[in-house]
């Protein structure tokens, strides 16, 4: 079934233009859809509206990778991951001076870096200095080696602590997001006018 | 000391230089003058890339942006027509920066290919 509009054009499908204006940045999702349904009018009088459903597709599924990189980033995932781990990091670091087990000057650093990653993350997010997106990325190493000696402590201990391998795994998260993102954040653009 | 520092010097204007995707790109809004608009310029390097093929609106589109980003391009908004349901078209613009980018990378590719026989044949 073909959407028509008012000038007897075939649109394309309202599910794939959602989509398309779903992984579009906010910065150029009305003109990119517009130039792609201007094509698309072109392409489905000359060769078809089946044709030119297929091409507005595969481009649309072109903006896929940018798209996905665009909502972690401009989105509330990431900051929320690191709002979160941040909260469980000072938690941590609260119940270890509280409890002052033997070695919890080790877990106090593990702690602080743990917040620490967080609040870097969310500022290289904010102020996009290269630095900060740097020290972030590196900090993301780090926190794969506590995630991963965290979930292999977990698993070999007597205890099962349930809400440790929860935090592993949400710091894990948050690193793969944080290296899926951060390399593709850019400083404001210039030159130009709306 | 000096040669080291000549060296890096080198480096990071090789680093700066353009890619070949940018290249057409930038090429592509500099010969659609003031009709370099998105639709327009991903047909212009439709026929401007070295092969026959389709190539993505992502990969044009993300260029673009990126090339406006670091201000080798300017862009201004245009109210859009009625076939294109209303939604507006931004027009892009080769800067100065752009154009010496341009120029750039031009001129180091000539150098680089002074004294080559062209078409070139392999040596092995």
């Amino acid at each position: 079934m073909n959407r028509i509009d008012r000038n007897d054009r075939i649109n394309p499908p309202a599910w794939m233009e959602r989509l398309l204006r779903m992984l579009l940045p906010a910065y150029n999702r009305e003109t990119i859809a517009g130039d792609l349904r201007e094509e698309f009018h072109e392409r489905a009088e000359s060769r078809g509206a089946g044709p030119a459903k297929l091409w507005y597709l595969r481009q649309t599924i072109s903006f896929a990778p940018r798209g996905l990189r665009t909502v972690f980033s401009d989105g509330p995932t990431l900051i929320l991951l690191c709002a979160f781990t941040g909260l469980c990091g000072l938690w941590l670091g609260a119940m270890d001076l509280r409890l002052r087990h033997p070695g919890y000057a080790g877990q106090l650093g593990i702690a602080g870096s743990i917040v620490s990653q967080a609040l870097v993350t969310i500022a290289a997010l904010h102020l996009r200095y290269k630095a900060l997106r740097y020290l972030a990325m590196m900090g993301c190493v780090t926190m794969f080696w506590l995630s991963g000696k965290a979930f292999v402590g977990v698993l070999r201990g007597y205890d099962f602590e349930g809400y440790i391998l929860l935090i592993a795994v949400l710091l894990a998260v948050q690193s793969a997001l944080t290296l899926f993102t951060l390399p593709w954040i850019r400083s404001p653009r210039r030159g130009t006018s709306a | 000391m000096l040669d080291s520092f000549s060296r890096h010097v080198y480096f990071v204007d090789m680093a700066e230089l353009l890619g070949t995707f940018e290249q057409i790109v930038l090429l592509a809004v500099l010969g659609l003058e003031e009709e370099a608009y998105g639709r327009a310029v991903l047909r212009g390097v439709q026929q401007g890339s070295p092969k026959e093929r389709t190539i993505s609106a992502g990969a044009v589109y993300a260029t673009l942006d990126r090339l406006e980003t670091k201000g080798l391009l300017s862009s201004r908004l245009e109210r859009g027509t009625p076939a294109r349901g209303g939604l507006p078209r931004r027009f892009y613009r080769v800067t100065a920066a752009g154009a010496a980018a341009l120029n750039d990378a031009r001129g180091a590719l000539e150098k680089a290919w002074r004294g080559k026989r062209w078409p070139l044949e392999a040596t092995a």
